[in-house]
């Protein structure tokens, strides 16, 4: 069974909505707005769909089946299709199997959400069509497969980050945990630290162990 | 704004709505968004007429209420 | 820009939430097919709940005023109602919140009939399941709603019509009338659409030209209406009260600001290319016939009618509506005219409501018109001048001879319904008919404030159905241009300029002008245009300091209740 959750329009629909559903235990999450070329907000569902394909290569990167999310355009006069798809749709999650609840997996889905709120993500996402289609101020266009290259580096980047800021969150950590935590190796944990550090978001912890130990502010 | 038209020279005054079912109603509710007063009759107690009565109206399937 | 005509203070913080959820049994719809105490029971053990109440039916008079009730005696702050559609019923709740003096934004509606006990009708168990946690979701983003003000812009007090039919006409001599100016769009050379090419009008048998010649006339020489012919709408932007358009009108452009649009571009009728030997000389449309009456040219002993030719079919689902009663009108002009000439109706069913169709229908039968009923699966058969029946009441093959075969084809969507559908973003059903709000209760607004339709492209409709729709949706219509002034929905974006740095995303990805930037003592900042901003969040979603909030649809309201059913924070 599905439930509904109404916005006004797709263009609503930030990325980090749909992890953080899949954070709290929803196993898919599915996307419809209004046919496109028929947006009843002009173009909102344009700027979702740009979105929702990045979104879907980062999901698929994180090793979850990008399945999980589904986006779909339909007009509100074509009942008999919404519901023919939330069918085939619910059969198709069911095949899926339930999203995996633990600790880790959790972990992780936080972290891509707030990578996904990061400032400079939002900006190349935000971008896409600028960069892609238009072209900067001297008509330079990024080719699609540079602009997701880019995108999918930057998400990466912040992930890395805020998984060892997330995880800092729950418990103070070293060095070394960390790297055994984020699968990262120990002198990228110390730059991601450097990084939070300086944001003011961590700080080290003060005490005699060998290694120092890291907790969020 | 525009060119709305001149308010001096807008009809006013009240209409008398005799029947108080969906027809009736809807009458009354346009007539008084249209800015005039509307006295809306019916022989009953209460209005809603025979709409009030169903319970489902097609093709929609919603409740009549 | 249309301007804001009042910008209120903020509205008073409600407090700490204490909500009321009051669920409906919506006689048996609901409280059939769910367990409702239970329900109810989920309801009240949720947190911030200080009420909740089952009603027989929520939206009656009796309901509403329990709510009202509640309000003021448990001093409730939000309301959750747990009912049916927001499309149907949110106004009706909201204003009774407003009516108790609870901001109608602190209203949140949970749809527990068409998403619980209509689509898990067989499975009461899920069914009552879902319905409590999509209470739980909507509680807890009623928990952190807050109140709004609506916003108020003025009104163009000018409508514009856009097609010259019949329908077209009647509303814009009736806008008109009532004081408006208004612009009537004719995509041909000449007003009048269908009704030019129709020889006598049923019930009446009055002329058709002289009907549709005289409304003509009179639009034409009415004061306020500019009418424009072979014109048709190139671009729309705005919103109710604020239309901005343009005309192409023989190669020239018109622009101009309209409060409402009125749709009523009419239908056409099918051509049967390659059904029943179709060749437009002796087998010819119903349509084509009223031109042979109409001009005297009719000259047959024998005809024959086929209704429901391309209509009722596989890929064409829809009854046209009007062809059984002209082809019942064209057969009694026929006989009467001349009692020698043979008329058969070969028919699947006729349509003849009303009080005084079912007349003409005993009339033509009284006239000796033979009425022969035909199944789908074993249709006629035509050949040049011969048609075999299969009667389905005799159950056999009937052969008739024909010099002249009519074929009733259905009125289909007008060509360019698809564009005139995206410029105004309002829907047309799967057959390419416009689709009205509601069917039954809003049946000339389209859902989109400001834009109606009437006639034709609506669905088919004959000429008293036409004229009277024609008339609602021009009174309809007239409602914001005589207020002066609309609301429209406080749902919009906000600005923490603190937290923008100028980047002008949301301008960019903005379709409506409803952000921009502006300098400010801090650089340049985004600020909201509160009466162009439609609420569509794009801005929101896509800002990438995140210092938008979108009124009524913030990040916090939408996470709440994404995370409500398992009530971890982040
Ligand atoms: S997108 Fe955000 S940061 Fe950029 S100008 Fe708009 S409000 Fe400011
Ligand atoms: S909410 Fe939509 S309409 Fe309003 S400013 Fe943002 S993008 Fe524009």
């Amino acid at each position: 069974m599905i439930r509904i959750i109404r916005v006004m329009c797709t263009g609503r629909v930030d990325p980090a909505f749909v992890v953080w559903a899949l954070a709290n235990e929803f196993d898919a999450v599915l996307v419809v707005g209004c046919r496109i070329g028929d947006c009843h907000y002009s173009s909102g569902n344009l700027a979702a769909r740009r979105r929702m394909r990045i979104l879907q290569a980062f999901i698929k990167k994180n090793g979850l089946p990008p399945e999980r999310l589904r986006v779909e355009w339909i007009s509100s006069a074509e009942a008999t299709k919404f519901s023919k798809l939330v069918e085939e749709y619910a059969g198709q999650v069911k095949a899926l199997g339930p999203m995996q609840k633990d600790d880790g997996t959790r972990l992780r889905l936080l972290a891509m959400k707030r990578a996904l709120e990061e400032e400079k993500v939002r900006w190349l996402i935000g971008n896409e069509k600028k960069l892609v289609e238009e072209g900067n101020v001297f008509g330079d266009k990024l080719d699609q497969e540079r602009f997701d290259a880019a995108v999918l580096g930057a998400l990466e980047d912040e992930f890395n980050k805020n998984l060892i800021a997330v995880a800092l969150e729950k418990a103070p950590a070293s060095v070394p945990e960390l790297a055994a935590l984020s699968g990262l190796k120990e002198p990228a944990v110390g730059e991601y630290l450097v990084a939070l550090e300086q944001a003011g978001r961590i700080a080290p912890v003060a005490g005699h162990e060998e290694y120092a130990r890291y907790t969020k502010i | 704004m525009n060119g709305n038209a001149d308010k001096s020279k807008m009809p006013i005054g009240s209409v008398l709505v005799v029947g108080g079912g969906i027809t009736g109603i809807q009458s009354s509710l346009d007539l008084a968004d249209g800015g005039y007063l509307v006295y809306l009759l019916d022989e009953l107690p209460s209005i809603g007429g025979i709409m009030a009565q169903l319970d489902k109206t097609f093709p929609t399937n919603d409740c009549a209420m | 820009m249309p301007d804001e005509v009042t910008q209120k203070e903020a509205a008073p913080d409600p407090g700490a939430p204490r909500i009321g959820v009051f669920v409906c049994h919506c006689g048996a719809n609901i409280a059939g097919f769910v367990d409702i105490e239970a329900i109810e029971n989920h309801a009240r053990a949720l947190p911030n709940v200080a009420f909740t109440q089952r009603n027989l039916y929520t939206c009656s008079e009796t309901g509403l005023r329990e709510i009202k009730t509640a309000i003021a005696a448990q001093k409730l702050n939000r309301v959750v109602v747990a009912s049916c559609s927001p499309r149907t019923h949110e106004p009706l709740f909201r204003s009774a919140c407003r009516e108790a003096g609870l901001n109608p934004f602190l209203f949140e509606f949970v749809n527990i009939r068409d998403q619980c006990s209509w689509v898990h009708m067989q499975q009461r168990e899920g069914a009552t399941r879902k319905a409590k946690e999509l209470i739980q979701m909507g509680v807890a983003r009623a928990a952190l709603l807050e109140p709004q003000e609506d916003i108020t812009v003025g009104v163009a007090g000018k409508a514009l019509i856009i097609g010259g039919g019949i329908s077209g006409i009647t509303a814009t001599m009736s806008i008109a009338r009532r004081g408006f100016q208004v612009i009537l769009v004719e995509r041909e050379k000449e007003l009048g659409g269908i009704l030019k090419n129709v020889h006598k009008l049923y019930p009446t048998m009055g002329s058709a030209g002289d009907l549709i010649g005289k409304n003509i006339r009179a639009v034409q020489k009415m004061p306020r209406v500019q009418v424009l012919t072979s014109a048709r709408l190139v671009e729309v932007s705005g919103f109710v009260g604020n239309y901005k358009v343009t005309i192409d009108s023989e190669g020239k452009r018109i622009e101009d600001t309209v409060g409402v649009i009125v749709v009523a571009t009419g239908a056409r009728l099918l051509t049967p290319e390659g059904l029943f030997q179709y060749n437009g000389r002796n087998i010819v449309t119903q349509g084509e016939l009223e031109l042979l009456l109409k001009q005297g040219r009719l000259d047959a002993d024998s005809i024959v009618m086929i209704q429901c030719v391309g209509a009722r079919v596989p890929g064409r689902e829809y009854c046209s509506r009007v062809c059984c009663m002209t082809a019942i009108k064209n057969a009694i002009l026929i006989r009467e005219a001349q009692p020698e000439t043979a008329v058969f109706v070969l028919y699947r069913d006729i349509q003849t409501y009303g009080t005084l169709y079912e007349e003409d229908y005993r009339r033509a039968r009284e006239l000796g018109v033979s009425f022969i009923r035909y199944n789908l699966s074993k249709p006629p058969v035509v050949s040049s001048d011969k048609v075999i029946v299969h009667d389905e009441l005799l159950g056999e093959d009937v052969p008739i001879p024909f010099d002249l075969l009519a074929l009733a084809t259905p009125l289909i969507p007008q060509a360019g319904f698809d564009e005139l559908s995206k410029a105004l973003k309002v829907p047309v059903d799967e057959n390419g008919f416009f689709l009205e709000a509601h069917a039954k209760l809003r049946p000339v607004d389209f859902a989109t404030d400001g834009i109606f339709l009437c006639g034709c492209a609506r669905w088919p409709s004959d000429i008293g159905e036409s004229v009277s729709q024609a008339l609602a949706a021009a009174a309809r219509a007239s409602i914001p241009l005589s207020q002066g002034h609309v609301k429209v929905e406080p749902i919009v974006s906000q600005v923490d300029q603190n937290r923008c740095i100028g980047c002008g995303l949301c301008e960019t990805v903005c379709s409506y002008v409803g952000i921009h930037l502006t300098d400010t003592p801090k650089g340049k900042k985004a600020e909201t245009i509160r009466a162009s901003c439609k609420g569509c969040g794009t801005c929101g979603a896509s800002c990438p300091q995140k210092a938008i909030r979108m009124s009524h649809f913030t990040d916090g309201q939408i996470e709440a209740q994404i995370c409500a059913l398992v009530g971890t924070d982040k």
